[in-house]
């Protein structure tokens, strides 16, 4: 895949990748329902991946590619986890929202 | 008119304000220099000669207008320092009023339309100014386009996921998201990673998250937005957020434009580095799979003299070597000496695999992978053609196999296939690693969600 369409450019990309990202970085903080905010963050490993895949094609070469792959892992990793202590909390408090758990701040 | 370097500060001024992006960048080019701001845009380009005395510094107004460039503008510059810092930064701000509009609040649904129409000026505004550069592109603006579009829904899926009051939505939003992320992939020719993106996420991940937020989600009346949870509703303060995001995506935006060499021109630094490697190299078809890169096409772009120079140097050697050595293998138990004909032999293969470039040129217009099929298989015919000709007798089935499979050694994989050899053969460890993250996953997972809580329901703590 080197040299191919490289009348792309790599900064659009990167563009689209920085405010995919910032998308995420902004939801995760202001949205207060759990949920959501973990899909905030899946929002920016989105960013991360066309970063990722973006640079890999500018440098020709596919690491960046093989590293979306364990990108996708640790994100599957991560919603497996982080959805099954959602479920859990919820049990307790019969609520998804995140202030409901500010007492952890100690 | 040779301007003496170095001129760490020149005046936007200096250059004609005519001269457009692409042309002053090819002279740039031309001249390998390192271009560490584009020049004309800029204030203050920041023309830095990687030469070090920097005699080759120059940006001739005469080589300005008669430079005609064969590549679009983005190509030869892969930055977007026609994309001034201003109006990055406007669409910004814009974007992060508009945002900020946008989030939920209680009662701000006319707040909240405004913002969504600011932001989709803003967007579509940015999308238009940057289009300007489309036409320049020539037949790449196809791909281009479609960056536009993938891009823009990628940009107002996300903005929904972050602001709708409705949680169900959300995940679909993000569906959104995921899909147009992978037609970007495919833009960038990342087939395998968008339909993984595709599958796991749109069709694992995605389906997860619904699946919890069904579970997890206190009844809300469909058609009233005021009976969702405050939680839902209210946002958490949107303006620092608001604030602090944008300002981290203005830095990025503005490190993301920054110009940085294409990865042509990297080479085109070096073209002697270049060429040796290429000279070097075992692998004929990787050039003719490169057909851009192709030396051809870096001599074209390089000052005469220049070319003089490095094509009498190595040009004859670049293309010429593998398939020579692999001619004088072949070539064992004939009659023909190697030696006096090395040269003939050379030149042969030389227009061979100058053919191949040319095919490649005619095909610039299509796909790349079009462009790329075509090239090898010009190359194999052309190859095969000289071949036969220069052992005066038609190619026999086993050497015409072992040529094709010389050349087919080197060529171009797909994506899938290269992938799988990047993680199996360069990243054996991490791919072990992914599977016992996994593992482990779901192993938590499960001993997580299968805890029994039997009592406090509803007991806030």
């Amino acid at each position: 895949m080197t040299g191919e369409m490289p009348s792309l450019v790599l900064s659009h990309f990167l563009l689209t990748g920085a405010v995919l990202f910032a998308l995420g970085l902004i939801g995760f903080v202001t949205r207060r329902n759990l949920i959501i905010m973990f899909l905030c963050t899946e929002l920016m490993f989105q960013g991360v991946v066309v970063t990722l895949v973006a640079f890999a094609f500018y440098h020709g070469n596919l690491e960046g590619q093989s590293f979306v792959i364990f990108v996708l892992t640790i994100a599957a990793a991560e919603a497996a986890l982080a959805l099954a202590l959602v479920v859990l909390l919820f049990r307790r408090r019969r609520t998804l929202d995140a202030a409901a758990w500010a007492d952890l701040r100690g | 008119m040779a301007i003496g370097l170095p001129r760490k500060q020149e005046s936007p001024l200096a250059i004609p304000p005519e001269a457009s992006f692409r042309s002053a960048c090819h002279v740039a080019a031309a001249d390998r220099l390192r271009v560490t701001g584009c020049p004309v845009c800029k204030a203050a380009g920041r023309v830095l000669s990687s030469a070090p005395n920097g005699r080759r510094a120059g940006t001739d107004g005469g080589r300005l207008s008669r430079t005609t460039p064969r590549f679009p503008p983005l190509f030869a510059r892969q930055g977007m320092g026609h994309v001034s810092s201003f109006s990055l930064f406007a669409a910004t701000v814009l974007g992060a009023i508009a945002l900020l509009m946008m989030m939920p609040r209680p009662g701000g649904v006319a707040l909240r339309r405004i913002g969504a129409v600011l932001g989709a000026a803003t967007l579509g505004g940015f999308w238009l100014w940057l289009a300007r550069f489309l036409p320049d592109l020539g037949a790449n603006a196809t791909p281009f386009a479609y960056y536009y579009v993938f891009s823009a829904i990628a940009i107002i899926g996300g903005v929904r996921v972050i602001t709708h009051t409705r949680p169900v939505y959300s995940p679909l939003w993000f569906v959104m998201v995921i899909l147009a992320s992978a037609g970007l992939l495919l833009v960038l020719a990342a087939e395998f990673i968008a339909f993984a993106l595709v599958i796991i996420y749109g069709g694992a991940i995605l389906v997860t998250y619904v699946f919890v937020i069904m579970l997890a989600s206190q009844a809300t009346e469909a058609s009233d937005d005021s009976t969702a949870p405050a939680y839902d509703r209210i946002a958490r303060e949107p303006l620092a957020a608001t604030v602090v995001g944008f300002l981290l995506l203005a830095m990025l935006l503005h490190m993301a434009t920054i110009e940085r060499p294409s990865s042509l021109e990297r080479l085109e630094d070096r073209p002697e580095a270049r060429l040796r490697v290429v000279a070097d190299s075992d692998s004929i078809i990787e050039l003719t799979t490169l057909p851009r890169r192709a030396p051809a096409r870096v001599l074209e772009r390089l000052r005469p003299e220049d070319r003089e120079h490095l094509a009498a140097e190595f040009e004859p050697a670049s293309p010429v070597k593998p398939l020579a050595a692999l001619l004088s293998e072949l070539g064992d138990d004939d009659e023909a000496d190697d030696g006096p004909d090395a040269d003939d032999v050379a030149t042969d293969l030389l227009e061979a695999w100058e053919e191949a470039g040319r095919t490649a040129a005619e095909y610039e217009d299509e796909l790349p992978h079009t462009a790329r099929r075509a090239v090898a298989e010009t190359l194999l015919e052309a190859v095969e053609q000289r071949f036969s000709a220069y052992l005066d007798r038609p190619l026999e089935p086993a050497e015409r196999a072992r040529l094709a499979k010389a050349i087919a050694d080197h060529r171009r994989v797909d994506n899938i296939e290269r992938i799988g050899l990047d993680l199996f053969e360069g990243n054996p460890l991490g791919l072990e690693l992914a599977g016992v993250i996994l593992l482990v996953a779901l192993i938590g997972a499960v001993l997580i969600a299968r805890q029994r809580v039997t009592d406090e329901t509803g007991a806030g703590g």
